[in-house]
């Protein structure tokens, strides 16, 4: 076990663009690290830096306190599982889970003892003489990660390992991942795109975009409090409501609603709030006038998606296929979650409340979080 | 997902070939129509040659020849056995075609893998010459060939049939193709688990490989098999002939005897006959996945 450390690094792949744009990470001993951003951010790069599949254009990376950038993967002493699984196809899964300790001349009783080990931890027994041509997607799933836990190596390399399953059995495997690592406590880079993930196994969350490193902190901690307008937008799902607001005399205007500011006059910012931080207005406190256009009941919760009036800001988060629901004219779309019993129905009228002090904000120009 | 689907494709080739499918396999097609005349006309050399290695002197002297078979003289073959060193020539061919089917397959794997995969100076350039050599007639370097063999002091021996045969652009190119359709991160997951680079070509990327060994293998073997201008050219001693050499001095010396000529013939040709019954599949992929005329 081992920590990992990056320093400065950058990868270019061609000369104007850097996959990876001037990194610096410290992944601790034991630690669970998730790398998470959306495709193309460098997280995948950033991986196979620490593997050694790539080599820096400039920067170090130490793997437990020694400078691994001349070193190859084989001496790394890593296990990387791929988001394919990449098994060998002509070998069975006992002959899998071999393969890097034959490799490495592990002595045969100790191989033994090792695979019988992994397997019993995975529950492999009984497809340790089939190919994975006969395995099912999570079975080889699991094989992938028994090849990387008889390496007992310093560091784990998780390059989307849940990507390729169905929901219910990603959901299986999130807490199976998370109880290995409890039980081996070995220091763990977890690569995402999926914010579920990031959020439920991580000890601590990287979030990446476009080779850059927009927030490192505790999933709770990038929760509450995004560092700036991209982290707002991805972290969280349904994602953070967006708006644009107006600072004067004090006070934030949005739409009908006010709320306190003690910062300059005429900035123009971003104003967020999450959705499960939206409830039907009682009486009072602040609020704003919402339309009610489609009711998703999800059982323990409903969430309402309608319109407000104001216009929605970009964070640069959002998928593609999200785009045409922001803004319609003088209106923007916004998603609150609710409970049960406050569902709504489509065409309602209605005030949503908005407690002050979960209200996120955001400098539209430097798109920095403002703190207040 | 098209990751997924690349290794399920290696999956499959690590698995061996998918059964043929069942049923309509012998449905009849317009297409017979034009293939059943076109495989007639292909077949009768060979049965008539078959036919006439059986017969006697007599026979093969009667006008109009006979396509059906009217004796079963097989003494013919023993006779072709004893008038010359046949067995001697067999052994050869066998040595020299065993020879360039096991360079062929272990040295255009080393050059097709370092061409699909390292990434080293000049590589596109070395491969590109590679490629064009497939565009020159052997006619134009048998000179150069031969000098070099001479040399080497190989010719007259096996030696100079086997080494300039070890390897070839075109088993280089179509190995080559075929690993860059390999999933790479298999190759990746071997490197991390501690294989070199050897060790990922042979523990990895060959067994998966099986298809296209087979199709270079069984190419090579047909070529060299039946390669009647280079033996030619290098080979004297009768001792150290080929069949195919062998078979064309026993022609000369027996214009006449056509049925030992033809028996002859159907000897030199069985293991290619027979090579092409088993593995016809191998022989089609070549041509079709290359481009090239087997």
């Amino acid at each position: 076990m081992a920590e990992v450390r990056l320093e400065h690094v950058t990868k270019r792949f061609s000369e104007d663009v850097a996959a990876l744009d001037d990194l610096t990470l410290e992944v601790a001993d034991g630690e669970f690290l998730i790398l998470v951003g959306p495709s193309g951010c460098g997280k995948t790069t950033a991986l196979r830096l620490v593997a050694g599949l790539e080599k820096p254009t400039s920067g170090a990376i130490a793997i437990g306190g020694r400078i691994v950038n001349d070193v190859t993967p084989r001496d790394r002493d890593i296990a990387m599982v791929f988001q394919n699984y990449a098994l060998y196809p002509h070998m069975t899964v006992h002959r899998n889970l071999a393969f890097g300790l034959k490799e490495r001349r592990t002595p045969k009783p100790e191989i033994e003892r090792r695979v019988r080990e992994a397997s019993a931890i995975l529950g492999l027994d009984d497809l340790l003489g089939r190919r994975p041509a006969q395995l099912s997607g999570g079975q080889r799933q699991r094989v992938a990660m028994g090849r990387a836990l008889v390496r007992e190596p310093k560091a784990f390399l998780l390059d989307e390992p849940l990507s390729n399953l169905d929901a219910k059995l990603r959901v299986q495997m999130r807490a199976e991942l998370k109880r290995i690592h409890q039980r081996l406590g070995i220091t763990t880079i977890y690569v995402t795109h999926d914010q579920v993930e990031a959020m439920t196994l991580g000890d601590r969350i990287v979030v990446m975009s476009n080779g850059r490193v927009q927030q490192i902190g505790k999933p709770q901690e990038v929760y509450r409090r995004p560092q700036n307008l991209f982290v707002a937008g991805f972290i969280g799902s349904p994602p953070m409501n967006l708006l644009r607001g107006r600072c004067a005399d004090g006070s934030i205007r949005l739409g009908d609603l006010d709320l306190p500011w003690s910062g300059p006059d005429a900035a123009e910012v971003a104003v967020g709030f999450r959705p499960e931080d939206l409830r039907p207005a009682g009486d009072g406190g602040p609020s704003l006038e919402f339309v009610v256009d489609v009711v998703e009941p999800l059982g323990n919760e409903v969430v309402v998606h309608g319109t407000t009036a104001g216009t929605a800001v970009e964070s640069g988060a959002e998928e593609e296929a999200e785009i045409p629901l922001v803004a319609e004219g003088a209106r923007a779309a916004i998603t609150a979650v609710f409970a049960p019993a406050d569902e709504p129905a489509p065409g309602d009228h209605m005030r949503l409340g908005i407690v002050p002090d979960r209200v996120h904000l955001f400098d539209l120009h430097t798109r920095e979080a403002i703190g207040r | 997902m098209s990751e997924i689907q690349t290794i399920e494709l290696a999956e499959r080739a690590a698995e061996g070939p998918a059964a043929e499918p069942k049923g309509g396999r012998f449905l009849f097609s317009s297409w017979h129509l034009v293939l059943i005349p076109i495989a007639v006309v292909m077949v009768i050399p060979l049965v008539w040659m078959v036919i006439t290695s059986l017969q006697t002197l007599d026979q093969t002297r009667h006008y109009p020849p006979s396509l059906v078979p009217t004796s079963m003289q097989v003494r013919n073959y023993t006779d072709v056995l004893q008038q010359a060193p046949f067995a001697r020539w067999f052994v050869n061919t066998l040595v020299v075609t065993l020879a360039c089917v096991a360079g062929n397959l272990l040295f255009c794997s080393l050059a097709g893998y370092a061409f699909a995969r390292i990434r080293f100076f000049g590589r596109e350039l070395a491969f590109i010459l590679i490629l064009a050599t497939l565009m020159v007639p052997f006619q134009v370097v048998i000179i150069p060939t031969f000098l070099i063999v001479r040399s080497l002091h190989l010719i007259d021996t096996l030696g100079a049939l086997i080494l300039p045969n070890l390897a070839g652009a075109f088993g280089i190119f179509m190995l080559r193709q075929f690993f860059r359709t390999l999933p790479v991160e298999l190759e990746e997951a071997a490197r991390i688990d501690g294989a070199s680079r050897l060790g990922i070509l042979f523990k990895i990327v060959l067994p998966l490989s099986g298809p296209a060994l087979a199709t270079l293998a069984v190419i090579t073997f047909m070529w060299t098999w039946n390669d009647f201008l280079w033996p030619l050219i290098t080979i004297y001693n009768p001792n150290n002939m080929t069949i195919q050499l062998g078979l064309a001095t026993f022609q000369g010396a027996h214009q006449t005897n056509t049925n030992l000529r033809m028996a002859a013939h159907v000897m030199s040709m069985l293991p290619v006959l027979l090579l092409f019954f088993f593995a016809q599949r191998y022989f089609i992929r070549g041509i079709a996945t290359t481009g090239l005329k087997g």
